[in-house]
């Protein structure tokens, strides 16, 4: 009965991302040999993989921010590089993100929210709340530790209340709580029929939370589940 | 978003406080204990918009507050997050005219701090008298000039900490390249005062009327850098 009240509601099946053929290169070194792979609608695809094996590369990709070398990535079914510079309605954690050192966590999110003009200052408040950071705490992210900074850092992936998540090792620097924090936060996601992909080198959360698991070893992505 | 993180930015102030002191640095205060004569504050003002200290300051404190933004934003890699809301086309251009009205915006608020404080102080040991329109006239526009001035300079640390992607390169290059002028004219070409920074400030030579001439030289020199500047910054985002 939910699945299908979910499969309503977020129209499942359709794709929303759509990667063909792409492949990277920095120079003489290939980093990722032909991918291809299509996430659809409400569905959560995880990548695991060693350090190194070019999770983060395709990541980027995907999000336009390195050109692939051939291939294309399709968002919504556009040519992301071409038609769109960045897919629409995608919220994106890639490593451990950079942030006004000198302003509080709250100030660097309500500037950020001035670039789309979605959400406003209450908005700001929950997400900073569902993230376990204090809302009204002035500290700046300068003093952050890495653990808040990651959960800063998945707050803006999620402010705006996107379709697609894209994340890139969320987990990272965060202790046992934080993990449990986030975990859950993303089973609420996933109920809510996003569309989500997680990269980690830690198998365990991934295998809890996605519902298609890849591995992607030196540059070759194969489904493994 | 951009000009709220600019006044927010650490070193913003210090940018401000360091202009203001150029300003007042050249002041050349009344030492005698008597009634001043009627608008010394503003004479004084005048004076100092175009001293040696000023045009010392003048670069430093242009380039301070948000030339290596874009370095940063690079660096941090909150780049990535600023373009997953805002496409790269709309954050070249918000960024280079932030960065270029960054210079002058520091100077146009030490123009108008620097004029309070010489009022404060100076103004009710003045005479009564009438007020002399042509000085504060004259002033006007040497304050628009220098605030030209100081968009050129942060245009030109934008454009080079793109280019070098370097603080260093930001901060350091617009200085050399605006003494590098000052002292090619002064050494070898004398009598091209086009190039001369100082000249452009103080208006000595022939510039036309009102010295239009100046103001187009500095303009053409903002485009100039802007335009390279965003090509920079465009070249540096293709990967990030
Ligand atoms: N900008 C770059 N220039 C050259 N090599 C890079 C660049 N980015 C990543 N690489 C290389 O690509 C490979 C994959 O990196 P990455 O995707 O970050 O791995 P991970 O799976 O740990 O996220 C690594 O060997 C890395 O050195
Ligand atoms: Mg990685």
């Amino acid at each position: 009965m939910r699945n299908q009240s979910l499969e309503m509601k977020t129209c499942m099946g359709k794709p929303m991302i759509e990667i063909e053929e792409v492949t990277k290169k920095f120079g003489q070194d290939t980093v990722l040999y032909p991918v291809s792979m299509t996430m659809l609608a409400g569905q959560v695809y995880g990548i695991v993989g060693n350090n190194g094996s070019g999770k983060t590369v395709l990541m980027k990709c995907i999000c336009g921010f390195l050109p692939a070398t051939s291939g294309t990535v399709r968002a919504g079914g556009k040519v992301v590089g071409k038609e769109v510079d960045f897919p629409e309605d995608m919220g994106v954690i890639i490593e451990t993100p950079g942030f006004l050192p000198q302003m509080s966590g709250r100030k660097n999110l309500e500037l950020l929210a001035q670039l789309r003009h979605v959400i406003g200052p209450k908005e700001v408040t929950r997400v900073l709340q569902r993230v376990g950071l204090d809302p009204e705490a002035r500290k700046p992210v300068g003093k952050y530790s890495l653990g808040m900074r990651q959960r800063l850092g998945i707050a803006q992936a999620i402010m705006e209340d996107p379709e697609i998540l894209i994340l890139d090792e969320p987990f990272n620097g965060l202790d046992k709580h934080g993990v449990a924090d986030i975990r859950n936060l993303l089973l609420e996601m996933k109920e809510q029929g996003k569309t989500i992909l997680l990269a980690s080198h830690n198998g365990e959360d991934i295998d809890l939370l996605c519902d298609h698991v890849f591995e992607m070893d030196a540059g070759i992505l194969t489904e493994i589940r | 978003m951009e000009w709220k993180r600019m006044v927010g930015s650490r070193a913003f102030y210090p940018a401000l406080l360091l202009a203001i002191a150029g300003i007042l640095a050249g002041v050349n205060w009344p030492t005698e204990h008597k009634v001043l004569e009627t608008g010394t504050f503003y004479i004084l003002w005048n004076e100092a918009l175009t001293s040696d200290a000023l045009v010392f300051f003048l670069p430093l404190a242009s380039v301070l507050a948000y030339g290596d933004s874009f370095v940063q934003d690079i660096r941090s890699s909150y780049i990535r997050i600023l373009i997953s809301r805002q496409d790269r086309k709309a954050y070249v251009r918000d960024r280079m005219r932030v960065c270029m009205f960054s210079g002058g915006l520091i100077w146009l608020l030490a123009g108008i701090c620097s004029f309070l404080i010489l009022f404060l102080l100076l103004f009710f040991r003045e005479g009564t008298g009438a007020w002399d329109p042509k000085v504060l006239q004259e002033a006007f526009w040497r304050l628009v000039r220098l605030v030209l001035i100081g968009s050129w300079c942060s245009a030109m640390a934008g454009a080079f900490g793109a280019f070098f992607l370097s603080s260093y390169m930001a901060f350091g290059l617009p200085f050399l390249s605006y003494y590098l002028l000052i002292i090619l004219h002064d050494r070898y070409f004398q009598g091209y005062a086009a190039i001369d920074p100082v000249e452009w400030l103080k208006l000595q030579k022939d510039w036309g009327d009102n010295g239009i001439g100046a103001y187009l030289v500095i303009l053409a020199l903002i485009i100039l850098f802007v335009v390279l500047g965003k090509m920079a910054m465009g070249e540096r985002l293709e990967e990030i």
